[in-house]
């Protein structure tokens, strides 16, 4: 079983450089990599279902005792086989939408790589190999978001991306660094620690799944992470990378059990209302899709916090299929009409019906609606928040969101004042891109039943259910589909507000990257102007007796020599006269002869 | 066989071979350098054969020099002084091959490269204080000629300041040794005897004094906030290989000393400044990172990373100094700081290969004046990136496990401390990120569309060294557990 582990792993991993280094390998050597870098994801979850679990790991740091390794159990398979699945499929698509573009190697390699990392990351075994493979999927992230030379946005957005994860990371690395303090090993499931280091490791996971998940205030990367590609959005950002998050809470859910859980379950609540507000101002359809992922995200956060890891799981489970089909289809609109700005797809939607039919099922899944997966998992969320009423009634405005933010772009697609009436040609990138929306939508329909397997997975007995949560959902989508049909006008100020992310994006600018930037060009001033130019000045001083260069190299030089002299010398002359005297005459001697050791000595009376 | 004073001679011997070679251009200079680095390289191999590590100080090689004052010539190798014994031939090897100054490199360039890299070795395998303060200082000679020589517009400045300022420093140490030598009884210059017998013990007077002489002089090496003003300057004046060997062995003599001697020699008065100096290393860490974050000229941005990477060894050393002896977390810190030591020589190594190849194409290594590479030179662009990374402290390089021991280590003892170190991380990745994407990432000025890519000559000079950091950012063993023999030291037996 453990080699089923590590295949896992290795086969996108070595996927990818023959993608990239082989062009000739073309698509069908990427789908044959994610293909079957699935099969062992696939029979790993099997027998994870049949009870069995199982870990293979090497020792990495052996003064520290620890291990890089690999495990399967319930949820690492349940992880790992979305991931797969969704990676297969996505990769599918992305041979088809990349046709024609002579750098499509690059984009698949880099889908592959990203894979391995997503997939180690879920199937690590312990605090250390999951940070290895966090970063990992960071820097793999933002390889794929930089992928388009021709959009000036796509390189600043991969580094916001970066800069955006990795700072949050810093709670993931003192979380790390408290619970080894603590408990002397970094391994899974164990009791939160007492006392600040406690504090320390709940809270520090929980910044980092902030970060990771785009939760409120770190959401705006996500949108600006639009500027990839499609397919890299389908998969990323929607259905893996920042379901990572969720999954880190799921996975420590023993650490992060009590207050720290509590915050994750607020931020979560709050980023599930601003996000849903936030898609439902955009003016791009990605961009609606991006706002509602930190939304639905934020609706885990809350199941996970008031339900358990189970309800966050069959949730993340149902949307990665459902939010990767919406932005497949998105992809499939934007190629025929080359932007994907909701205006320019005024009518798309009728151009190309089987498509529109494929987002409008997602998109239903998506905003709860009977009987589609997104409908079964929602509703367990709501049951779980019922108890906790500020929970409860922000989880029914997000879910009122979420039917509005999807029937506006619905209407605009369908729109038949924007129609072309052109016929759209039947090709094989069509049919590959096809294939992988159907599949979504297949799971969208399908993964409602997902939710009692994955509970048993999880040994959790069943999901919290309740007849009048769903009765308030229910209300709540038809009245918020029923806003955007009246089409209730917004003020002009919240729509701006939400449009620039509730201005999250300009404090952090004021408050963290400019004083930061002060900060180092005041420091560089300092140490050019203050701390380089009084060394300087003693060395000129110093040297106030030196003609010309010559002589400069000159006594340069000599002095080396004269060390050298001088270290025999001394020590020889030394040696004389401590045979007849104590160690203080001498040290005494040296701190008077050594004026450098006078000065330090003030220095360090400062300090 | 004495293989250490094999790794040692022959690169001096080839030094002088070189001197003595006709004046007139030939590549003959430049192959008797390989020679001889392959000589002194296949001897640390024998070494690392030999090497057991379950044992500290061992395959000590001894041979009377000046009986009376017991000054002898010892050298021996611990992990810590294998590794980085190592690491210096294994950059020695890749700034030979590379070059300095015009090709075929004249016999000064080849003899002086020797000199450093014997002196070098010399002052990492001494187990004698004379020998080891005559490496230190005959390596200031040797890298003083590379960059006057050899150097940028600026270099005599840059390349005086750098030799007075660690002269300087230098002299401390003198004075340092010769206080060890006389409070030891019967008296020697044995630095394996000085580090199990301990002198000068306590935290007195005396015991400061010597203990702050060793610092200062190691603290200019290393260099730690505000005594690194030379290192900018040198590293932007130096030709490449200068640069190369600068950071990559040149600022380890600093950090080894202060592990050698501070903290195995001096354990007591280490322990009653520990803090201080950690806090001094937090300065450098966040210091060097924040003027790095507003340079424009490449090679002084990397110098500074310098600082800041030499920072966490510093914070690491202060740490494991505080801790008791044999306690996990002296010996985690002890870990890291030498894992990092090889991490931060090899990277930073990379760093300032690779900032050379594009001031020769470029004719700038300003980030404003560059963009767009990534397009013209695709190798060169992924390799840049892949170091960055490295420096960044990417998981599966060589400096992300270097620096997770050092925080683990740390946290045990000053846990605000590594805190507040973590944050570094973040401004470094964003100083390395900023600058891929301003000079990497983007659309290409006109002038730099026609760029070459890297060449054999060049791929053959960082390739091997992006290997290494490679292997030992997946393996960390492969150093690790070699260094793991100094922690036996680190305590003073």
């Amino acid at each position: 079983m453990s080699v089923l582990l590590w295949l896992a792993v290795a086969l996108p991993l070595l996927g990818a450089p023959v993608v990239r280094l082989v062009p000739r390998t073309g698509g069908v050597g990427a789908i044959v990599a994610a293909g079957a870098a699935a099969v062992p994801v696939w029979v790993l979850l099997a027998q994870a279902a049949g009870g069995s679990t199982a870990r293979s790991g090497f020792a990495w740091l052996p003064g520290a005792g620890l291990e890089v390794g690999l495990r399967m159990d319930g949820l690492s398979t349940a992880m790992s086989a979305t991931v797969a699945t969704v990676g297969l499929l996505v990769v599918v698509y992305a041979v088809g939408y990349f046709a024609g573009d002579p750098r499509r190697p690059t984009a698949l390699a880099g889908l592959l790589a990203f894979l391995a990392a997503m997939q180690g990351l879920v199937l690590a075994d312990g605090y250390l190999a999951l940070l290895v493979f966090w970063e990992l999927v960071g820097v793999a992230s933002a390889r794929l978001i930089a992928y388009s030379r021709d959009d000036s946005a796509a390189a600043p957005a991969a580094v916001r991306a970066f800069l955006t994860t990795r700072s949050a990371d810093v709670g993931f690395y003192v979380a790390v660094l408290a619970l080894f303090a603590a408990n002397g090993t970094l391994a899974f499931g164990t009791d939160r620690p007492d006392g600040t280091l406690g504090a320390l490791v709940g809270l520090g996971l929980v910044v980092a799944a902030v970060g990771k998940s785009a939760q409120a205030p770190l959401q705006s990367w996500l949108s600006a992470a639009m500027a990839g590609p499609t397919p890299v959005s389908a998969l990323l950002h929607s259905a893996t990378m920042v379901a990572a998050g969720v999954y880190l809470l799921m996975r420590s859910h023993t650490l992060v059990a009590g207050w720290p859980l509590e915050v994750a379950g607020w931020v979560g609540a709050i980023t599930a209302v601003a996000g849903a507000g936030i898609a439902l101002c955009q003016t791009d359809l990605k961009r609606v899709l991006a706002g509602s992922t930190t939304s639905q995200l934020g609706l885990m956060f809350v199941g996970l916090a008031a339900g358990g890891p189970a309800v966050a799981l069959f949730h993340l489970v149902a949307h990665a299929a459902g939010k990767a089909g919406l932005f497949l289809t998105a992809g499939m609109f934007g190629h025929a009409r080359d932007t994907t700005e909701l205006e320019g797809l005024r009518g798309a939607g009728r151009d190309d019906r089987r498509v529109f039919a494929a987002f409008a099922l997602c998109a239903l899944s998506i905003a709860a609606v009977p009987v589609l997966a997104g409908f079964w998992s929602k509703d367990h969320i709501a049951a779980a928040a019922e108890h906790r009423v500020a929970w409860f009634a922000l989880v029914l405005v997000a879910g009122a969101g979420a039917a509005a933010y999807l029937l506006r772009p619905a209407l605009i697609l369908w729109d038949r004042r924007g129609a072309r009436g052109e016929a759209v040609a039947a090709n094989p990138a069509r049919s590959l891109m096809l294939t992988g929306v159907g599949a979504t939508v297949v799971g969208s329909v399908l993964l409602g039943a997902a939710g009692g397997p994955l509970a048993r997975l999880l040994d959790e007995p069943s999901l919290p259910t309740s007849l009048i949560s769903v009765l308030l959902s229910l209300a709540a989508i038809a009245l918020g589909a029923a806003a955007v049909i009246a089409t209730i006008a917004v003020p002009a100020g919240v729509v701006d507000a939400l449009r620039r992310q509730l201005y999250v994006d300009d404090v952090l600018r004021w408050t963290v990257q400019r004083p930061l930037r002060v900060a180092a060009v005041l420091l560089d001033r300092f140490e050019r102007r203050v701390l380089d130019a009084a060394v300087d000045g003693i060395g000129r001083g110093g040297l106030a007796l030196a003609r010309s260069q010559e002589w400069i190299e000159r006594r340069a030089i000599d002095p080396s020599v004269d060390g050298v002299a001088h270290a025999v010398g001394r020590g020889g002359e030394n040696l004389r006269r401590v045979q007849s005297g104590h160690l203080h005459h001498y040290l005494r001697d040296a701190v008077l002869g050594a004026a450098a050791l006078g000065f330090i000595l003030t220095l360090t009376a400062l300090i | 066989m004495p293989w250490l004073t094999v790794a040692v001679v022959v690169p001096l011997i080839a030094a002088a071979l070189c001197a003595a070679l006709p004046a007139r251009a030939s590549r003959l200079p430049h192959v008797v350098a390989l020679g001889a680095t392959a000589v002194s390289a296949i001897a640390l191999v024998a070494t690392v054969v030999r090497f057991d590590t379950a044992e500290g100080m061992q395959l000590v090689e001894q041979a009377r020099w000046i009986p009376s004052i017991d000054v002898a010539w010892r050298l021996g190798v611990d992990g810590m002084a294998l590794v980085l014994a190592l690491l210096t031939v294994v950059l020695s090897a890749a700034a030979i091959g590379y070059g300095v100054g015009p090709r075929p490199m004249t016999r000064a360039a080849a003899g002086l490269l020797l000199l450093l890299e014997g002196s070098t070795l010399a002052f990492f395998l001494a187990e004698d204080f004379i020998l080891f303060y005559v490496a230190f200082d005959v390596s200031l000679v040797a890298m003083y000629f590379l960059i006057a020589l050899w150097g940028e517009e600026r270099r005599r400045y840059a390349a005086l300041k750098f030799f007075l300022y660690t002269l300087i420093g230098s002299l401390p140490i003198l004075l340092g040794i010769i206080a060890l030598f006389l409070s030891s009884d019967p008296q020697t210059f044995d630095m394996t005897r000085l580090a199990t017998e301990h002198p000068v013990a306590g935290g007195g007077l005396g015991a400061t004094l010597v203990f702050l002489a060793f610092f200062v002089g190691f603290a200019i090496k290393i260099p730690i906030v505000p005594f690194h003003t030379w290192l900018p300057a040198a590293h932007v004046e130096a030709p490449t290989a200068g640069s190369v060997l600068l950071a990559g062995v040149l600022l380890k003599m600093g950090t080894y000393g202060l592990v050698r001697v501070n903290l195995q020699m001096l354990p007591d008065a280490f322990a009653t400044y520990a803090l201080p100096i950690a806090l001094l290393g937090l300065v450098s860490v966040l210091y060097g990172a924040l003027v790095a974050l507003a340079q424009t000229d490449l090679k002084r941005m990397i110098a500074y990373t310098s600082v800041n990477h030499m920072g966490y060894v510093v914070i690491a050393v202060a740490a494991a100094a505080a801790s008791g002896i044999s306690s996990r977390a002296r010996e985690l810190a002890v870990d890291g700081a030498v894992l990092q030591m090889v991490a931060h020589g090899l990277v930073t190594a990379t760093l300032f290969f690779l900032a050379g190849f594009i001031k020769d194409r470029a004719k700038t290594r300003d980030l404003g004046k560059l963009g767009g590479l990534l397009r013209p030179m695709p190798v060169y662009g992924s390799l840049v990136a892949l170091t960055f990374f490295a420096s960044l402290g990417l998981p599966g390089l060589a400096q992300f496990p270097a620096e997770l021991l050092i925080f683990l280590g740390t946290f045990d003892v000053y846990p605000a401390i590594a805190a507040v170190a973590v944050l570094g991380i973040v401004i470094t990745a964003a100083l390395f990120l900023l600058a891929l994407q301003r000079a990497f990432m983007g659309t290409t000025p006109k002038g730099l569309r026609k760029l070459a890519d890297l060449g054999a000559r060049e791929l053959v000079a960082v390739v091997p060294l992006v290997g290494l950091f490679v292997a030992l950012g997946l393996y960390p063993r492969l150093a690790l557990d070699l260094i793991r023999s100094v922690s036996w030291l680190a305590g003073g037996g």
